[in-house]
């Protein structure tokens, strides 16, 4: 009866295991980044792209050959990481671009700008370490449609399927999480305007 | 058709992704002439993105592909399966969902984690207990009910698909 | 309850009061064939002798069949020992079942789970349920790994899975089982592909020693055997469901709580004596269909069906419950007990079963509450009436909790005779509904 006999490779045929290795072809890089940008460290990362991969190799046999896969993938990476940040809070956790009532409406709080000296700023690995911290900074909900669209490069439409939201909810969201990433990064937007090409 | 400025400047971002229907895009166009300050927060948005596309593709670490190819073999990964028996299993669980395209009445709603939890692994659970239970009556195979529980076990500790999932 | 149910009896229950009277003092039928002798001989054999064998078991699933081999130690009363040998993702598993605790040990995941007993029927000595509910057939005499067994069939009375058994002649050991599902030919094979007998196997093979760093998971349910429906709800905080119409045969047999993270599920067991029905139940909120499985419709209404090959299983939402069932019953009869639990009318069933049989509302209320079906209800009462006992001595016996012998001797008749008053009554009982539908 209740034999699972998807744990094991013994179980899986010759083509089945073809499938599985097309698939981590195809995606696995993919997904890996796109959890890299959303974990920011290479440890949870990784753990969070073998999970999925372990789900789909599970799966496998429900998986219908050469259907795309990637609005699976992302969701699954996207619920694992959710569940890490619940699993880890830190401290409080108070969402950083929540909107702040004030008696002017609304506002968005600011954060320190991270940037430091003027070598820094033509340093590319430093922009790319803090533009990854930038991201760490929004909610998880808007960090998903930023690395996907900006990332990624995938279109409002695959990303609402994808996140299974509104369309409208990835664009007030992706218009949103520009924003604020504006604010935290406004050296290297303006550095790169006025020509200072790192 | 004319738009304000508040609402032009709620249409930035997808103006910069050309995601606007052609009334829009002209309408936002023909604003942005006459508007300084959502130019400015245009041309700022476009160099966030600029950015951000320029980031380079994370390199998986060491092990990572090894891992990935052949998940059965990770122990490391198995044993942080069990830990989090009751956490790390969501998105496996919608995921499915997803793939089976059968799955009438639950709603991936944040904060069902353990409703769908127990979707998952319910049928395991209880058809643990029915060969427990099936174990009063006097000449069931013990072999057998050995082999149901112990497959059961594995998908309650998280380390084999549910009953069931296997294709028909 | 006696004295206003006589009162209000219907003529043709006297009629058959007094037929049984002539039943009574007819002379004893012929002592209980050798079948029911062999049937005895294997229950009381785990209890005389201890093996050591190998195991061979071919099982449905998803219309292919497995074949599992294990290693198979058994120690007097109820000790057990199973190592499985192949496929290759069982191989390594280790169940110890000492008579008190099962532990299932995975030498892959160096995981251990610790569970309840699997063995409790190996101390059971009833079978009384199952010759009610069987007919149980001698084919004759076979050879099996070279030892001289008797071939028995026990068939179900309803509809369900029938089951040969090979028991050796010398031990009484069960040499080999075979199952046979009415639309599905065999369902489950086991037998011994080897066999040896002991007196006495060491005792160190059935204590469970827990190798170094393995990580154990307890899987304990409360269960709580003595339990009834309306016990248990309150426990589980909402109100249980009892099934109205199960299949003939099925005697509520036991009922618990378990919880599992946050999930607490009531379950209610049904058996026949040799197959076991049982329904889950819980808070529809708590737990959604699995993503697996076949959409049906019960009564019009969406549920869902997981064949298992051996096992069924089917899950429907009713009422804010998230109700399972699991049996080896046929899928239409899954699915019929289901609609009969839609589409029941509580309290009109009630009414027209207490008006039928003659007993006040108030009982039949009250043995639904302690799980019992209309059926159920049904027999206990006309069988109460007809020996002249009372309700629960009469549920008691119908749910084989007391024996043949026992009623026997408190009624002050033979066995032979108490057993074909019994048939009658049970005869009579089954015109009175509700029924599950024919197929
Ligand atoms: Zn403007």
């Amino acid at each position: 009866m209740a034999r699972p006999n998807a744990s094991q490779a013994v179980s899986y045929t010759t083509e089945e295991l073809a499938r599985y290795e097309a698939i981590v072809q195809r995606y696995a890089r993919h997904v890996y980044n796109v959890a890299y940008r959303m974990t920011g460290n290479e440890a949870d990362a990784r753990d969070l792209a073998q999970e999925t991969f372990l789900r789909v190799y599970r799966a496998l046999r429900r998986v219908e050959p050469d259907a795309p896969l990637e609005s699976w993938l992302y969701r699954i990476v996207s619920n694992l990481h959710i569940d890490l940040l619940r699993k880890r809070p830190r401290g409080r956790v108070e969402s950083l671009d929540a909107p702040v009532d004030t008696p002017r409406g609304e506002l968005l709080r600011e954060m320190p700008d991270p940037g430091s000296s003027p070598e820094a700023i033509i340093e590319r690995e430093q922009l790319d370490a803090t533009i990854q911290r930038a991201l760490g900074t929004l909610s998880p909900d808007l960090r998903m449609v930023v690395v996907l669209s900006d990332v990624e490069g995938y279109s409002y439409e695959e990303i609402a399927m994808f996140l299974r939201v509104p369309l409208g909810t990835v664009k007030s969201r992706l218009h949103r999480a520009r924003q604020i990433l504006q604010q935290r990064l406004a050296r290297y937007v303006e550095a790169r305007r006025r020509g200072w090409e790192p | 058709m004319t738009l304000n400025h508040h609402r032009v400047s709620q249409l930035l971002s997808a103006y910069l992704d050309r995601e606007l229907g052609p009334a829009e895009t002209a309408a936002v166009q023909e604003h942005l002439l006459d508007c300084a300050s959502c130019r400015a927060a245009y041309e700022g948005l476009r160099t966030t993105k600029e950015l951000l596309g320029e980031l380079p593709v994370a390199e998986p670490p060491a092990g990572f592909w090894a891992a990935v190819r052949a998940p059965w073999l990770d122990r490391r990964a198995a044993a942080a399966r069990i830990r989090g028996v009751f956490g790390r299993r969501v998105a496996w669980a919608s995921a499915a969902a997803v793939l089976a395209l059968a799955l009438a009445a639950t709603p991936l709603v944040k904060g069902t984690i353990d409703r769908l939890h127990a979707s998952e692994i319910g049928v395991d659970l209880y058809v643990r207990q029915h060969a427990q239970a099936m174990g009063a009556e006097p000449f069931t195979d013990r072999a057998y009910l050995g082999l149901t529980t112990g497959d059961a076990d594995l998908v309650l500790s998280g380390d084999a698909p549910p009953a069931g999932a296997a294709p028909r | 309850m006696g004295v206003r149910a006589a009162a209000v009896l219907a003529p043709a229950l006297l009629v058959v009061l007094v037929a049984m009277g002539t039943t009574l003092a007819a002379p004893a039928p012929p002592a209980p064939g050798s079948v029911d002798r062999v049937l005895q001989l294997a229950l009381d054999a785990p209890r005389v002798i201890d093996y050591e064998g190998t195991k061979i078991i071919t099982v449905l699933r998803n219309g292919r069949t497995e074949t599992v081999t294990a290693a198979e130690f058994h120690k007097r009363p109820n000790m057990t020992r199973l190592e499985y040998l192949s496929p290759e993702d069982v191989a390594g598993r280790l169940i110890v079942d000492d008579g008190a605790t099962s532990w299932h040990y995975e030498p892959r995941l160096n995981t251990a789970f610790e569970g309840p007993t699997m063995n409790t029927g190996l101390l059971r000595g009833d079978l009384s349920l199952l010759h009610r509910n069987y007919r149980v057939t001698e084919l004759g005499t076979e050879e099996v790994i070279g030892r001289q067994a008797y071939v028995v069939l026990l068939t179900p009375n309803g509809p369900g899975v029938s089951r040969e058994l090979w028991i050796d002649q010398a031990t009484g050991t069960v040499l080999r089982t075979e199952e046979r599902d009415p639309s599905r030919g065999v369902v489950l094979t086991t037998y011994f592909s080897r066999i040896s007998f002991s007196l006495n196997l060491p005792a160190a093979y059935f204590r469970f020693r827990l190798p170094a760093g393995a990580r154990v998971l307890h899987l304990f349910p409360t269960v709580d055997e003595a339990a009834t429906p309306e016990v248990l709800g309150r426990q589980a905080g909402f109100t249980v469901l009892v099934p109205p119409v199960l299949p003939e045969g099925y005697t509520f047999s036991g009922g618990g709580i378990s919880r599992f993270g946050s999930l607490t599920s009531v379950n209610l067991q049904y058996s026949d004596g040799d197959s076991l029905m049982s329904l889950f139940e819980a808070p529809a909120g708590s737990i959604g269909a699995p993503a697996f499985g076949q959409d049906v419709r019960v009564g019009g209404r969406p549920a869902r069906f997981v064949d298992l090959g051996y096992f069924r299983v089917l899950i429907w939402d009713q009422r804010g419950l998230h109700l399972t069932a699991v049996g080896t019953m046929p899928t239409e009869t899954l699915l019929a007990i289901a609609g009969q639990l839609l589409s029941a009318q509580e309290q009109a069933l009630a009414h027209s079963v207490s008006q039928q049989v003659a007993v006040d509302p108030g009982t039949v209320n009250r043995l639904r509450r302690e799980g019992l079906t209309f059926p159920e209800i049904t027999r206990a009462v006309v069988l109460s009436q007809r020996l002249g006992i009372d309700v629960p001595t009469a549920v008691r016996f119908l749910q084989g909790r007391l024996s043949t012998a026992q009623l026997a001797h408190t009624v002050g008749v033979s066995p032979a005779a108490l057993q074909r008053g019994v048939r009658e009554a049970l005869e009579q009982a089954s015109s009175v509904g509700p029924h599950l539908p024919a197929h």
